[in-house]
Protein backbone atom coordinates (compact mmCIF):
# COMPACT_ATOMS: atom_id res chain seq x y z
CA UNK A 1 0.00 0.00 0.00
CA UNK A 2 1.19 3.15 -0.97
CA UNK A 3 -1.56 5.33 1.43
CA UNK A 4 -2.88 4.08 4.73
CA UNK A 5 -5.93 5.42 7.11
CA UNK A 6 -3.81 6.49 10.27
CA UNK A 7 -5.41 7.12 13.74
CA UNK A 8 -3.99 8.18 16.93
CA UNK A 9 -3.99 10.17 19.93
CA UNK A 10 -2.36 13.83 19.13
CA UNK A 11 -2.25 15.84 22.37
CA UNK A 12 -5.57 13.96 23.86
CA UNK A 13 -7.16 14.57 21.17
CA UNK A 14 -8.61 11.65 18.46
CA UNK A 15 -7.21 12.61 15.08
CA UNK A 16 -7.77 10.56 11.47
CA UNK A 17 -6.50 10.87 8.28
CA UNK A 18 -4.85 9.72 5.26
CA UNK A 19 -1.40 9.59 4.49
CA UNK A 20 1.09 8.75 1.87
CA UNK A 21 3.15 5.75 3.69
CA UNK A 22 6.50 7.90 3.32
CA UNK A 23 5.32 10.54 5.12
CA UNK A 24 7.26 11.15 8.43
CA UNK A 25 5.87 11.34 11.77
CA UNK A 26 7.03 15.20 12.20
CA UNK A 27 5.43 16.04 8.49
CA UNK A 28 2.45 14.68 9.42
CA UNK A 29 2.21 16.53 12.93
CA UNK A 30 3.57 19.87 11.01
CA UNK A 31 1.84 19.87 7.69
CA UNK A 32 -1.39 17.73 8.07
CA UNK A 33 -2.26 18.78 12.01
CA UNK A 34 -0.38 22.19 11.51
CA UNK A 35 1.19 21.52 14.69
CA UNK A 36 4.30 23.78 13.75
CA UNK A 37 5.65 24.18 16.88
CA UNK A 38 7.71 20.58 16.33
CA UNK A 39 10.41 21.56 14.13
CA UNK A 40 12.89 20.02 11.60
CA UNK A 41 16.01 21.18 10.70
CA UNK A 42 18.72 18.56 10.15
CA UNK A 43 17.19 15.62 8.36
CA UNK A 44 19.37 13.72 10.32
CA UNK A 45 17.96 12.36 13.55
CA UNK A 46 20.82 14.70 15.07
CA UNK A 47 19.59 17.89 15.79
CA UNK A 48 16.58 16.53 18.05
CA UNK A 49 14.57 19.91 16.94
CA UNK A 50 11.55 17.41 16.57
CA UNK A 51 11.49 15.95 19.31
CA UNK A 52 7.90 14.59 20.92
CA UNK A 53 6.69 11.92 22.65
CA UNK A 54 5.07 8.59 21.11
CA UNK A 55 3.01 6.34 23.68
CA UNK A 56 4.90 8.57 26.55
CA UNK A 57 8.57 8.07 25.76
CA UNK A 58 10.43 11.25 23.96
CA UNK A 59 11.53 10.41 20.22
CA UNK A 60 12.57 12.14 17.02
CA UNK A 61 9.70 12.34 14.74
CA UNK A 62 12.14 12.56 11.75
CA UNK A 63 12.98 9.24 12.82
CA UNK A 64 9.40 7.62 12.78
CA UNK A 65 7.31 7.33 9.82
CA UNK A 66 3.61 8.31 10.78
CA UNK A 67 2.08 5.02 9.68
CA UNK A 68 4.61 3.46 12.57
CA UNK A 69 2.46 5.87 14.98
CA UNK A 70 -0.42 4.40 13.83
CA UNK A 71 -3.09 3.53 17.10
CA UNK A 72 0.22 5.04 19.22
CA UNK A 73 -0.73 8.13 21.39
CA UNK A 74 1.86 11.68 20.26
CA UNK A 75 2.28 14.23 22.39
CA UNK A 76 3.43 17.59 21.27
CA UNK A 77 5.35 21.37 22.36
CA UNK A 78 1.30 22.58 21.70
CA UNK A 79 -0.18 19.58 24.36
CA UNK A 80 2.25 20.62 27.81
CA UNK A 81 0.53 23.70 29.08
CA UNK A 82 -2.46 23.22 30.98
CA UNK A 83 -3.92 26.76 29.40
CA UNK A 84 -2.67 29.65 27.61
CA UNK A 85 -1.84 31.42 30.89
CA UNK A 86 -0.31 28.34 32.82
CA UNK A 87 2.68 27.12 31.02
CA UNK A 88 4.32 23.99 31.70
CA UNK A 89 7.16 23.99 34.25
CA UNK A 90 9.96 23.37 31.84
CA UNK A 91 8.26 26.06 29.91
CA UNK A 92 8.06 28.66 32.57
CA UNK A 93 11.47 27.51 33.49
CA UNK A 94 13.14 28.38 30.25
CA UNK A 95 11.32 31.18 30.39
CA UNK A 96 12.69 32.46 33.67
CA UNK A 97 15.82 31.40 33.12
CA UNK A 98 16.21 32.74 29.57
CA UNK A 99 17.00 29.64 28.36
CA UNK A 100 17.07 30.42 24.60
CA UNK A 101 17.89 32.83 22.12
CA UNK A 102 16.30 32.08 19.19
CA UNK A 103 14.34 29.60 20.36
CA UNK A 104 13.88 26.93 17.16
CA UNK A 105 15.87 23.75 19.58
CA UNK A 106 13.32 24.92 22.23
CA UNK A 107 10.15 22.79 21.48
CA UNK A 108 12.27 19.69 21.12
CA UNK A 109 14.51 20.92 24.30
CA UNK A 110 11.00 21.18 26.21
CA UNK A 111 9.98 17.27 24.76
CA UNK A 112 13.08 16.15 25.99
CA UNK A 113 13.29 17.20 29.37
CA UNK A 114 9.89 17.18 29.95
CA UNK A 115 10.69 13.02 29.45
CA UNK A 116 13.28 12.96 31.40
CA UNK A 117 11.85 14.80 34.39
CA UNK A 118 9.23 13.14 34.18
CA UNK A 119 11.32 9.45 34.33
CA UNK A 120 12.29 11.31 37.67
CA UNK A 121 15.78 12.54 36.61
CA UNK A 122 17.22 14.93 38.97
CA UNK A 123 19.73 16.68 37.23
CA UNK A 124 22.55 18.98 37.89
CA UNK A 125 24.54 21.26 35.61
CA UNK A 126 26.90 18.57 34.44
CA UNK A 127 24.30 15.67 34.23
CA UNK A 128 21.58 17.96 32.73
CA UNK A 129 24.13 18.67 29.65
CA UNK A 130 25.26 15.26 29.12
CA UNK A 131 21.46 14.21 29.11
CA UNK A 132 20.51 16.64 26.44
CA UNK A 133 22.73 15.36 23.87
CA UNK A 134 20.57 14.60 21.51
CA UNK A 135 19.41 18.09 21.16
CA UNK A 136 21.74 21.00 19.71
CA UNK A 137 21.26 24.22 20.47
CA UNK A 138 23.12 26.69 17.76
CA UNK A 139 22.96 30.14 19.33
CA UNK A 140 23.51 29.34 23.74
CA UNK A 141 26.62 27.26 25.51
CA UNK A 142 23.63 25.13 26.85
CA UNK A 143 24.62 27.19 30.75
CA UNK A 144 20.94 29.03 30.79
CA UNK A 145 19.34 25.61 29.19
CA UNK A 146 20.74 23.64 32.01
CA UNK A 147 19.84 26.40 34.54
CA UNK A 148 16.36 26.17 33.14
CA UNK A 149 16.21 22.33 33.15
CA UNK A 150 17.70 21.45 36.95
CA UNK A 151 15.04 25.02 37.69
CA UNK A 152 11.67 23.03 36.22
CA UNK A 153 13.00 19.94 38.20
CA UNK A 154 13.22 21.86 41.51
CA UNK A 155 9.15 23.14 40.79
CA UNK A 156 7.90 19.83 39.49
CA UNK A 157 9.68 18.43 42.47
CA UNK A 158 7.51 20.69 44.79
CA UNK A 159 3.79 20.29 42.73
CA UNK A 160 4.16 16.63 43.26
CA UNK A 161 5.31 16.94 47.02
CA UNK B 1 12.46 10.01 1.06
CA UNK B 2 11.21 8.12 -2.22
CA UNK B 3 7.56 6.10 -1.92
CA UNK B 4 7.50 2.74 -1.38
CA UNK B 5 4.99 -0.33 -0.29
CA UNK B 6 4.74 -0.10 3.07
CA UNK B 7 3.54 -3.81 4.79
CA UNK B 8 2.61 -4.43 8.77
CA UNK B 9 2.78 -7.54 9.51
CA UNK B 10 1.13 -8.78 12.52
CA UNK B 11 3.35 -12.27 12.90
CA UNK B 12 6.54 -14.03 11.90
CA UNK B 13 5.04 -16.30 9.67
CA UNK B 14 3.75 -13.13 7.71
CA UNK B 15 6.79 -11.21 7.95
CA UNK B 16 9.32 -14.40 6.55
CA UNK B 17 6.72 -14.72 4.02
CA UNK B 18 6.73 -11.04 2.64
CA UNK B 19 10.44 -11.15 2.67
CA UNK B 20 10.18 -14.86 0.77
CA UNK B 21 8.45 -12.71 -1.99
CA UNK B 22 9.96 -9.30 -2.05
CA UNK B 23 13.49 -10.49 -1.16
CA UNK B 24 16.11 -8.00 -2.75
CA UNK B 25 13.52 -5.01 -3.20
CA UNK B 26 12.63 -5.26 0.79
CA UNK B 27 13.87 -3.07 4.13
CA UNK B 28 13.04 -4.27 6.69
CA UNK B 29 11.98 -1.43 9.16
CA UNK B 30 12.85 -2.22 13.33
CA UNK B 31 13.23 1.18 14.78
CA UNK B 32 14.25 3.13 12.22
CA UNK B 33 16.76 5.14 13.61
CA UNK B 34 19.35 4.15 10.98
CA UNK B 35 17.81 3.32 8.15
CA UNK B 36 15.16 6.33 7.91
CA UNK B 37 18.24 8.01 7.76
CA UNK B 38 19.41 6.54 4.83
CA UNK B 39 16.49 6.15 2.95
CA UNK B 40 16.47 10.00 3.43
CA UNK B 41 19.78 10.69 2.39
CA UNK B 42 18.69 8.00 -1.13
CA UNK B 43 21.46 6.09 -0.15
CA UNK B 44 18.96 3.04 -0.14
CA UNK B 45 15.46 3.34 -1.60
CA UNK B 46 13.63 -0.37 -1.01
CA UNK B 47 10.82 -0.56 -3.17
CA UNK B 48 9.06 -2.14 -0.14
CA UNK B 49 9.41 -1.65 3.83
CA UNK B 50 8.04 -4.11 5.91
CA UNK B 51 7.36 -2.44 9.15
CA UNK B 52 8.49 -4.91 12.38
CA UNK B 53 6.80 -2.80 14.82
CA UNK B 54 3.25 -4.73 15.18
CA UNK B 55 5.07 -8.34 15.02
CA UNK B 56 4.18 -10.16 17.91
CA UNK B 57 6.95 -12.57 19.63
CA UNK B 58 9.86 -10.24 18.87
CA UNK B 59 9.89 -8.31 21.83
CA UNK B 60 10.30 -11.28 24.35
CA UNK B 61 13.31 -11.76 26.86
CA UNK B 62 14.25 -14.82 28.78
CA UNK B 63 17.15 -14.30 31.59
CA UNK B 64 18.08 -17.19 33.13
CA UNK B 65 21.24 -19.00 32.71
CA UNK B 66 21.02 -18.72 28.55
CA UNK B 67 19.27 -15.43 28.05
CA UNK B 68 17.41 -15.16 24.95
CA UNK B 69 16.39 -11.56 23.49
CA UNK B 70 13.91 -10.86 21.20
CA UNK B 71 15.06 -9.03 18.03
CA UNK B 72 12.57 -5.96 18.21
CA UNK B 73 13.81 -5.56 21.92
CA UNK B 74 14.72 -1.59 22.71
CA UNK B 75 18.27 -0.21 23.97
CA UNK B 76 16.37 1.04 26.71
CA UNK B 77 14.75 -2.22 27.55
CA UNK B 78 18.41 -3.39 27.50
CA UNK B 79 20.08 -0.62 29.57
CA UNK B 80 18.03 -1.18 32.47
CA UNK B 81 16.58 -3.67 34.84
CA UNK B 82 16.90 -6.83 34.91
CA UNK B 83 19.38 -7.28 31.85
CA UNK B 84 21.24 -4.60 34.07
CA UNK B 85 22.33 -6.90 36.48
CA UNK B 86 22.28 -10.75 34.39
CA UNK B 87 24.28 -9.08 31.53
CA UNK B 88 25.96 -5.51 32.49
CA UNK B 89 28.24 -6.00 29.44
CA UNK B 90 24.90 -5.52 27.36
CA UNK B 91 23.21 -3.28 29.39
CA UNK B 92 26.28 -0.60 29.53
CA UNK B 93 27.05 -0.88 25.42
CA UNK B 94 23.35 -0.13 24.79
CA UNK B 95 22.92 2.48 27.48
CA UNK B 96 25.94 4.14 25.85
CA UNK B 97 24.16 4.10 22.12
CA UNK B 98 22.80 7.80 20.66
CA UNK B 99 20.59 9.77 22.55
CA UNK B 100 17.79 9.06 24.61
CA UNK B 101 15.91 9.41 21.78
CA UNK B 102 17.48 7.04 19.90
CA UNK B 103 17.43 4.59 22.68
CA UNK B 104 13.93 4.54 23.10
CA UNK B 105 13.52 3.33 19.64
CA UNK B 106 16.38 1.72 18.62
CA UNK B 107 16.76 -2.34 18.71
CA UNK B 108 19.11 -5.04 19.00
CA UNK B 109 17.90 -6.85 15.98
CA UNK B 110 18.05 -3.15 14.46
CA UNK B 111 21.97 -2.75 14.86
CA UNK B 112 23.35 -5.88 14.00
CA UNK B 113 21.39 -6.14 10.66
CA UNK B 114 22.85 -2.93 10.37
CA UNK B 115 26.35 -3.44 11.34
CA UNK B 116 28.08 -0.43 11.61
CA UNK B 117 31.83 -0.11 12.30
CA UNK B 118 31.53 0.68 15.49
CA UNK B 119 28.39 -0.47 16.69
CA UNK B 120 28.13 -0.76 20.57
CA UNK B 121 25.40 -3.84 21.06
CA UNK B 122 27.42 -5.61 18.34
CA UNK B 123 30.78 -5.17 19.64
CA UNK B 124 29.66 -6.55 23.47
CA UNK B 125 27.95 -9.35 21.72
CA UNK B 126 30.75 -10.70 20.19
CA UNK B 127 32.63 -11.37 23.65
CA UNK B 128 29.60 -12.51 25.16
CA UNK B 129 29.58 -15.33 22.53
CA UNK B 130 25.89 -14.39 21.63
CA UNK B 131 24.48 -16.33 18.73
CA UNK B 132 21.72 -14.87 16.42
CA UNK B 133 19.16 -16.75 15.49
CA UNK B 134 17.01 -16.14 11.90
CA UNK B 135 13.86 -17.46 10.16
CA UNK B 136 12.92 -17.74 6.30
CA UNK B 137 10.88 -19.87 4.36
CA UNK B 138 13.65 -22.06 3.72
CA UNK B 139 13.68 -22.57 7.66
CA UNK B 140 15.86 -21.66 10.58
CA UNK B 141 19.22 -20.66 10.96
CA UNK B 142 21.64 -19.87 13.46
CA UNK B 143 24.60 -17.10 13.29
CA UNK B 144 27.76 -17.34 15.63
CA UNK B 145 28.46 -13.41 16.41
CA UNK B 146 32.20 -13.77 15.74
CA UNK B 147 31.93 -14.11 12.03
CA UNK B 148 28.03 -12.81 11.21
CA UNK B 149 29.92 -9.63 10.06
CA UNK B 150 31.49 -10.10 6.44
CA UNK B 151 31.96 -6.13 5.32
CA UNK B 152 31.28 -2.38 6.09
CA UNK B 153 27.24 -2.57 6.89
CA UNK B 154 27.34 -6.36 5.83
CA UNK B 155 26.19 -9.59 7.43
CA UNK B 156 25.83 -13.17 6.28
CA UNK B 157 22.40 -12.68 6.66
CA UNK B 158 20.29 -13.23 3.84
CA UNK B 159 17.85 -11.37 2.22
CA UNK B 160 15.22 -13.08 2.90
CA UNK B 161 15.96 -14.15 6.90
CA UNK B 162 14.57 -12.15 9.31
CA UNK B 163 16.86 -12.09 12.69
CA UNK B 164 14.24 -13.36 15.05
CA UNK B 165 16.19 -13.11 18.74
CA UNK B 166 19.85 -13.05 20.08
CA UNK B 167 20.90 -16.04 22.03
CA UNK B 168 23.55 -15.31 24.89
CA UNK B 169 25.14 -18.23 26.78
CA UNK B 170 25.44 -18.40 30.46
CA UNK B 171 28.60 -15.89 30.89
CA UNK B 172 32.08 -17.99 33.25
CA UNK B 173 31.52 -17.13 37.07
CA UNK B 174 33.64 -14.63 38.52
CA UNK B 175 34.10 -12.97 35.21
CA UNK B 176 34.33 -8.98 35.20
CA UNK B 177 33.96 -7.29 32.12
CA UNK B 178 35.18 -3.87 30.57
CA UNK B 179 33.65 -1.41 28.23
CA UNK B 180 35.03 1.71 26.63
CA UNK B 181 34.14 3.75 23.76
CA UNK B 182 36.21 7.11 22.31
CA UNK B 183 33.92 9.85 20.63
CA UNK B 184 34.57 13.41 20.84
CA UNK B 185 30.85 14.30 21.69
CA UNK B 186 28.09 12.10 23.90
CA UNK B 187 26.18 10.68 21.55
CA UNK B 188 27.73 9.99 18.17
CA UNK B 189 29.22 6.73 17.13
CA UNK B 190 32.47 6.35 18.70
CA UNK B 191 35.61 6.44 16.70
CA UNK B 192 36.54 3.67 18.86
CA UNK B 193 34.72 0.62 20.99
CA UNK B 194 35.73 -1.95 22.47
CA UNK B 195 34.80 -4.57 24.85
CA UNK B 196 36.28 -7.67 27.01
CA UNK B 197 35.47 -10.31 29.27
CA UNK B 198 38.21 -11.32 31.50
CA UNK B 199 38.50 -14.39 33.89
CA UNK B 200 40.76 -14.83 37.06
CA UNK B 201 42.71 -17.56 38.44
CA UNK B 202 43.58 -17.60 42.02
CA UNK B 203 46.53 -15.78 42.18
CA UNK B 204 44.72 -12.70 40.47
CA UNK B 205 46.12 -13.30 36.80
CA UNK B 206 43.89 -13.55 33.97
CA UNK B 207 42.94 -16.86 32.90
CA UNK B 208 41.07 -16.68 30.16
CA UNK B 209 40.00 -13.21 27.90
CA UNK B 210 37.23 -12.42 25.51
CA UNK B 211 38.02 -9.00 23.49
CA UNK B 212 36.28 -7.13 21.27
CA UNK B 213 37.12 -3.62 19.31
CA UNK B 214 35.09 -1.97 16.36
CA UNK B 215 35.73 1.56 14.77
CA UNK B 216 39.05 1.24 13.26
CA UNK B 217 37.67 -1.74 10.66
CA UNK B 218 35.03 -2.29 8.53
CA UNK B 219 32.96 -3.97 11.30
CA UNK B 220 33.26 -4.99 14.72
CA UNK B 221 35.75 -7.87 15.76
CA UNK B 222 36.99 -10.46 18.02
CA UNK B 223 40.87 -9.79 18.66
CA UNK B 224 42.47 -13.41 18.85
CA UNK B 225 46.35 -12.90 19.15
CA UNK B 226 44.66 -10.25 22.31
CA UNK B 227 42.61 -13.42 23.79
CA UNK B 228 45.43 -15.65 23.78
CA UNK B 229 47.97 -13.01 24.72
CA UNK B 230 46.40 -12.14 28.34
CA UNK B 231 46.57 -15.40 29.27
CA UNK B 232 48.79 -15.96 32.46
CA UNK B 233 49.05 -12.03 32.38
CA UNK B 234 49.56 -10.15 35.91
CA UNK B 235 47.96 -6.88 35.00
CA UNK B 236 49.16 -5.61 38.60
CA UNK B 237 53.06 -6.15 37.55
CA UNK B 238 53.11 -6.97 33.68
CA UNK B 239 53.67 -4.06 31.02
CA UNK B 240 50.04 -4.02 28.90
CA UNK B 241 51.43 -1.45 26.40
CA UNK B 242 53.99 -3.32 24.75
CA UNK B 243 52.12 -6.61 25.24
CA UNK B 244 49.47 -5.14 23.41
CA UNK B 245 51.92 -3.65 20.87
CA UNK B 246 53.31 -7.39 20.19
CA UNK B 247 49.65 -8.99 20.17
CA UNK B 248 47.06 -6.43 18.97
CA UNK B 249 48.81 -4.73 16.14
CA UNK B 250 48.70 -7.84 13.91
CA UNK B 251 45.10 -8.33 14.30
CA UNK B 252 43.89 -4.46 13.71
CA UNK B 253 43.15 -2.84 11.10
CA UNK B 254 42.62 0.91 10.70
CA UNK B 255 41.14 2.50 7.68
CA UNK B 256 41.39 6.63 7.07
CA UNK B 257 37.89 8.25 7.16
CA UNK B 258 36.64 12.00 7.57
CA UNK B 259 37.43 11.47 11.21
CA UNK B 260 41.52 10.90 10.74
CA UNK B 261 44.15 9.31 9.12
CA UNK B 262 44.95 4.95 9.75
CA UNK B 263 47.64 5.44 11.66
CA UNK B 264 45.78 7.94 14.38
CA UNK B 265 42.41 5.63 14.23
CA UNK B 266 44.72 2.94 14.77
CA UNK B 267 46.13 4.36 18.13
CA UNK B 268 42.33 5.31 19.34
CA UNK B 269 41.68 1.93 18.78
CA UNK B 270 44.61 0.47 21.09
CA UNK B 271 44.29 3.35 23.52
CA UNK B 272 40.67 2.51 23.98
CA UNK B 273 41.27 -1.07 24.27
CA UNK B 274 43.78 -0.64 26.98
CA UNK B 275 41.24 1.27 28.99
CA UNK B 276 38.59 -1.31 28.62
CA UNK B 277 41.30 -3.74 29.51
CA UNK B 278 42.54 -2.04 32.57
CA UNK B 279 38.91 -1.59 33.66
CA UNK B 280 37.91 -5.22 33.46
CA UNK B 281 41.02 -6.09 35.46
CA UNK B 282 39.42 -2.73 38.03
CA UNK B 283 36.52 -4.36 38.32
CA UNK B 284 37.87 -8.39 38.72
CA UNK B 285 40.10 -6.91 41.70
CA UNK B 286 38.22 -8.78 44.99
CA UNK B 287 36.36 -11.42 42.67
CA UNK B 288 39.33 -13.34 42.81
CA UNK B 289 38.85 -16.72 45.10
CA UNK B 290 35.65 -15.22 46.07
Amino acid sequence: MRELDIQMSVNERPVKQRIGVNTLLRDFLREDLELTGTKGACDDGMCGSCSVHLDGEVVKSCLVLAADANGRSVRTIEGLADSDDVLHPVQQALLDEFGFQCGFCTPGMAMTMVYLLESGFQPDQESARESLVGNICRCTGYDRIADAMILAASTMGENNA
Amino acid sequence: MKSFDYKAPETVDETVSLLAEFGSDAKLLAGGQSLLVLMRQRLLAPGVVIALSHVADLGDIELNGSSSIGSMVRYKTLSQGAIGSALPLLARSAGSVGSVHIRNLGTVGGALAHCDPSGDVPTALMVLGAQYEALSSRGAKTYDSHDFSVGLFETQLAEDELLVRVAVPPQPEGASIGYQRFSYREGEYPMAVAACRLEWDSNGRCSAATVAVGGGDAFPKRLPGVEAGLVGFDFDSGDLESLLQDVARPDLYAAADIRGGAAWKEKVVMVTLGRALREGHALGQGRVDA
